[in-house]
């Protein structure tokens, strides 16, 4: 055996697996690419057709570019689409949504952030129990709570409102937020806490200056979370609001709903893009930290 | 600058003692260092005398003045940590001037204890800057001076170079050190590393399983270590524990040792200060110095003894050589000096008998030799043949 003869075979077999690698990787491609049609589709559908007049919706297939681009649609989902009996567009119900998400947000993330710290840092008896009723709350369905919350919300005098929306939202949110901050303060290192403690830094100043300027990644997750879910929901709003006072996704549903005759394709697909953009775009501007608060705590910070 | 009394303390987790009857003094301008395996309970006792732990009974006393009712924060000390404890979204300014923050002392005065801080740990550069942004080392220096900026009345470090590399640690050891003779303060220093607590400690504290074992000097510590453990714990290599045994004859003092050969080994020391521990024929244990074994013509000791030995291994380590030898099946190592050619086989040895402790063989307790309080030599000078 001399090195020519041992190293003769190995071209040939570094050739075989570069040429299996390439083949890996173009069947990896190839199915990225279906999924990613399979997933665009829709959206390419619903821009396509709000961008389309009435007639050419009438006149051609779904599938297909606009030959004569309008955004004539979008503003008459905007302001003059029929939410049921009033012709308003989706303009005061977008407003209403935004005055329910943000203190829907804000209120249970910043009592999240000091429950979760709390649960932490104090040692008390049960406190796992404590915990274990928490995560309870997040696994809870919504339907299991809803003739309850109703009868409270009636009691209070909210029934109807959008700030009883906004009570059911935050009392809802509580668990979740608790639950993220509280896994987020466990992973980290008690030692700071302790330096804190010796700088002579109380409970609340500690929470204050050390350790909610250190949690910003997982608020930023937990706003995320907020604001979609309840950007997104549906239930909770049909059930405590009506009327004029009903957020984005219940106005949605009855501009979709309260069409007669011929359906106008290109509004309600306008309103459906109108309704579903804040949380797109919160994911376009907000997405790395989403992604990098998700991953805090696995990695040392 | 303080002192720091430490007195019949105790701590236990429900049944579990982690701490036992501690009882240290430190005196005014102490460097006191706890020594010990991981586990032993000397963080536990740092966090106790910080107020992070609580105890179960005994006295803690800075100044004289109880503090086990204080908070940390009033009992006038300062903190390393072993993470450094850096707050990660303030910058190196914001993290030194946290305390006073809190405490309420003033932007101006702030500024002047901050600039006072940065010169003396050479950090002015580093001021604006993240602790993300920071090397170790550099982290080091900050966490210290978060604690110097509070001018305590006790420092207190756990740890604080274990996350360091170790050409970094040698660096920060001497920073330390010179620190220290600067202010003068006194300090409480945790580590699991001996060449630390020998190189900076007044006073060293070795601890096992939340006992003390011995509190002395590193002199003392290194010397006479109180027992068999703080024996084989310090010094690197550690003390040769070898089972022996005591003989008398001619009224001189023997230390059986099984030898190389058929007959024992026989070494004249100066014996027990008081006899009667240890009466004829008693199984004791013989502690030696890995650098009170070493080559004839290497130095010259009065008080030596020829022992006959198999080199089992050679070890070069640039300043010395560590040769394990096979004395009648017992392994010990000898610390040569580096020039000396040594290969594996038989060869001569002579031992400083000076340097030879004897422990109790039950207890473990070291048992004093006669001489040795007033550094005397010991009664026997003449050399005793083998057997």
């Amino acid at each position: 055996m001399n090195a020519a003869t041992l190293a003769s075979p190995m071209p040939r077999s570094a050739v075989r697996t570069d040429f299996g690698r390439l083949l890996g990787w173009a069947a990896v491609y190839f199915t990225l690419f279906v999924f990613v049609l399979f997933f665009l589709g829709p959206l390419f559908v619903m821009i396509t057709t709000s961008l389309k007049s009435i007639e050419e919706i009438r006149l051609g297939t779904l599938i297909g570019i606009p030959r004569h681009p309008t955004i004539q649609p979008w503003i008459d989902a905007w302001s003059n689409a029929c939410v049921g009996v009033d012709c308003t567009g989706l303009s005061p119900f977008f407003l209403n949504t935004i005055y329910l998400v943000v203190p829907a947000t804000l209120i249970p993330t910043a009592i999240g952030a000091l429950n979760g710290y709390a649960l932490t840092q104090v040692n008390f008896r049960g406190q796992n129990i404590v915990y274990a009723i928490i995560l309870f709350g997040c696994f809870t369905p919504y339907q299991a709570i809803l003739i309850p919350l109703a009868q409270t919300l009636g009691k209070l005098g909210l029934a109807g409102t959008i700030n009883g929306l906004i009570l059911a939202h935050v009392v809802y949110g509580l668990p979740f937020t608790t639950m993220f901050f509280r896994n987020f303060f466990i992973s980290v290192p008690s030692d700071l806490a302790k330096a804190a403690r010796i700088d002579g830094a109380g409970f609340f100043q500690t929470f204050r200056y050390v350790m909610l300027p250190m949690s910003l990644p997982i608020m930023v997750v937990v706003i995320i979370w907020q604001f979609t879910s309840i950007w997104n929901d549906f239930l909770f709003g049909v059930a405590f609001t009506s009327g004029r006072n009903v957020p984005i996704m219940v106005a949605l549903n009855n501009i979709v709903s309260s069409s007669t005759g011929e359906r106008p394709y290109n509004i309600d697909m306008a309103s459906a893009m109108l309704a579903a953009l804040p949380t797109l775009l919160v994911y376009v501007f907000a997405g790395k930290y989403f992604v990098r608060g998700l991953m805090a705590g696995s990695v040392k910070g | 600058m303080a002192q720091l009394n430490i007195r019949s303390l105790h701590k236990s987790y429900g049944n579990l003692s982690v701490l036992e009857n501690i009882d240290i003094e430190a005196r005014d301008g102490e460097f006191l260092v706890l020594l010990g395996p991981s586990g032993c309970g000397k963080s536990t006792l740092l966090g106790a005398i910080a107020g992070l732990e609580p105890i179960s009974s005994g006295d803690i006393l800075i100044s004289g003045r109880s503090v086990v009712r204080l908070e940390p924060k009033d009992r006038d000390i300062a903190m390393v940590f072993q993470s450094y404890a850096l707050y990660p979204t303030m910058t190196v300014r914001d993290n030194i001037a946290f305390g006073m923050k809190v405490r309420g002392v003033a932007k101006q005065e702030r500024d002047r204890a901050i600039a006072r801080v940065a010169e003396t740990l050479q950090i002015g550069a580093l001021l604006d800057r993240k602790p993300g942004q920071l090397s170790g080392g550099q982290r080091q220096r900050v966490a210290m001076g978060r604690a110097l900026v509070r001018s305590p009345k006790v420092f207190l470090f756990d740890e604080p170079l274990s996350n360091l590399d170790a050409k970094l640690r040698v660096e920060m050891r001497a920073e330390i050190k010179k620190l220290y003779q600067r202010l003068s303060a006194t300090i409480v220093y945790v580590t699991h590393d001996q060449v630390e607590a020998m190189t900076l400690a007044t006073k060293i504290v070795v601890m096992k399983s939340g006992v003390v074992q011995q509190i002395g000097s590193p002199d003392e510590i290194y010397g006479r270590p109180a027992n068999t453990y703080v024996a084989g714990f310090i010094g690197s290599p550690p003390m040769n524990l070898i089972p022996a045994r005591m003989r008398r004859k001619d009224g001189r003092v023997l230390l059986e040792i099984e030898g190389t050969g058929d007959k024992p080994l026989h070494v004249a020391i100066s014996g027990p200060a008081n006899p009667s521990v240890t009466p004829e024929g008693t199984a004791v244990i013989a502690g030696i110095r890995p650098e009170a074994i070493f080559l004839p013509h290497e130095k010259n000791h009065e008080h030596t003894q020829k022992i006959d030995a198999v080199v089992d291994l050679v070890e070069p380590t640039g300043s010395d050589t560590f040769v394990t030898l096979n004395l009648g099946g017992n392994k010990v190592i000898a610390r040569c000096h580096p020039k000396s050619a040594l290969k594996a086989g038989r060869e001569t040895f002579l031992v400083d008998i000076d340097g030879i402790q004897i422990f109790d063989v039950s207890t473990g307790m070291r048992i004093e030799q006669a001489g040795e309080d007033l550094g005397m030599p010991p009664v026997e000078m003449t050399r005793l043949a083998s057997g």
